[in-house]
């Protein structure tokens, strides 16, 4: 089996396996239009994802590497986020800001299956709970004026839950 | 320069070589080339007429300019060239002063030679001494017109030249991994790490990641959209510009608000449906059917049946219909 460099932005050299890399459909996509040379010792450079991401992405690619490919996107189609593999949820057990590295990485080496999953678990941290407890679970400040505050109140006064 | 002009020259008047050497002794060798050129000059024109222009240029300007003249119906501007050039030709060494004039209009005389030439076959030889004498000039002080108008037809073909090889279709990360491994490229900051990030600020406001954000935001249903932009200005911002969210809030806004006037209209019936016990009482409540009732629930009924019961709905009538009588006394 052919193996593949990439490099984090850090400098750190992954030799991955291709059929794993072709997760990636940015790298796919490079190796299908660049052509691929046996014993290849060229390192493919990922300067937006640093090694500890890398190392993430590459062990989500090696578990994921037999799924079938995802479905495709159908927007009249009812989005669900409680389908997470216990697998994943394990794996994405992580601090929010590796959480958001992995959705840049996974939108930008184009994993759809990483993607989908990462943005299910934001999602799934924003379900079910008051504007307070949203703020709480990512650290935001309220930084509406009273007036604004009470603007917003009334249009979504409806929505209140009672 | 003067390489490229010397072969320009050679390709195109081999007759010049000689002359180029020196122009300052033209005049001199002049005499000279006039016994060699007719074997060089095309064969179409006969040799004893360039002969007789050989020996009318010798004899002066004046001599030249009647014959140059037959040319200036095809080419504007022509005549003055020719006296310009002629009078150079027989006083250069005299009149240097001129030869700056010349330099301005050198650049048009290869568009002399390819307009004069056909007529060369039927009628005087004068334009051939014309080519001839052109390229002396430029020649003679390097111009720089001239280069500019038959280089481009060169430059191409000498910068082609130059490109040794064209490179495969193939990447070169050599260099690429080299500098991303010295210099951190990315530009927003890594927040590998922390804690708690401010995931959709940063993903949509931060680094205009929008198809993220609005995939994040249909997992959520409306309700939490409504949430959503409850949080702060700018995830209020991100859930208002996202308009496939915003519209499915609105919407839900707008069910919510129907449905819980409804939920209030249906909790007093239901209120009401629970206190009395049948329709009938509650027709009773508002004062329908009272009498009926009355007479129901009172079976030795003591009052006389009187007049007819008056309908509730006409009673203020029949008050305003009564006070209107009194008015009339």
């Amino acid at each position: 089996m052919p193996n593949i460099k990439l490099q984090s932005s850090d400098g750190e050299v992954f030799e991955v396996d291709v059929d794993i890399a072709k997760c990636s459909v940015t790298i796919k996509t490079m190796l299908e239009d660049l052509g691929m040379d046996e014993d290849e010792e060229e390192v493919v450079p990922l300067p937006n994802v640093n090694s500890a991401i890398l190392r993430k992405v590459i062990q989500w690619a090696t578990y994921h590497k037999d799924d079938p490919p995802p479905p495709e996107d159908d927007e009249n189609k009812d989005k669900r986020t409680d389908d997470i593999s216990s697998w994943d949820a394990d794996f994405l057990k992580v601090d929010q800001g590796t959480l958001y590295e992995l959705i840049l990485a996974a939108n930008y080496l184009d994993i759809k299956g990483l993607l989908e999953v990462t943005c299910k678990t934001v999602a799934n941290m924003i379900k079910g709970k008051t504007p307070e407890e949203v703020r709480k679970t990512f650290n935001i400040k309220n930084d509406f004026s009273p007036s604004e505050e009470e603007q917003v109140r009334k249009e979504n006064e409806w929505c209140e839950e009672k | 320069m003067k390489k490229l002009k010397k072969e320009k020259i050679e390709n195109t008047k081999r007759r010049i070589e000689k002359q180029r050497k020196s122009a300052r002794f033209l005049y001199a060798r002049y005499k000279r080339e006039i016994n060699r050129s007719p074997q060089q000059q095309s064969p179409t024109s006969p040799s004893s007429s360039r002969q007789s222009w050989y020996d009318s240029v010798d004899s002066g300007y004046v001599s030249l300019t009647p014959q140059s003249g037959g040319y200036t119906p095809i080419i504007s501007g022509y005549k003055s060239r020719v006296s310009c050039i002629s009078s150079k030709r027989h006083h250069r060494i005299r009149l240097d002063p001129l030869q700056s004039d010349l330099r301005t209009q050198r650049h048009s005389t290869p568009q002399m030679i390819t307009q004069v030439s056909p007529r060369r076959k039927t009628s005087s030889p004068v334009p051939p001494s014309h080519i001839v004498l052109s390229p002396n000039y430029i020649n003679a002080s390097p111009p720089i017109s001239s280069t500019d108008t038959q280089k481009p037809s060169k430059y191409p073909i000498t910068s082609l030249a130059t490109i040794t090889e064209i490179k495969p279709k193939r990447l070169d990360f050599s260099h690429c991994a080299l500098s991303g491994a010295l210099h951190y490229t990315r530009a927003t900051p890594d927040y590998t790490g922390r804690e708690t990030v401010d995931i959709l600020s940063l993903l949509g406001d931060r680094s205009n990641h929008w198809r993220i954000v609005s995939k994040i935001l249909s997992f959520l249903g409306p309700q939490d959209l409504c949430s959503v932009s409850m949080v702060s200005k700018t995830w209020r911002t991100i859930c208002m510009n996202d308009s496939k969210a915003n519209t499915r809030r609105l919407i839900h806004v707008i069910l919510r608000k129907n449905v819980k006037e409804n939920l209030k209209l249906i909790k007093k019936s239901k209120i009401e449906g629970d206190i009395q016990s049948s329709p009938k009482s509650r027709y009773a409540r508002k004062g329908y059917l009272l009498e009926v009732q009355n007479l129901l629930q009172v079976p030795g009924n003591q009052l006389p049946p009187g007049s007819p019961p008056v309908s509730p709905s006409k009673v203020k009538f029949h008050s305003f219909v009564k006070s209107a009588n009194s008015m009339r006394k």
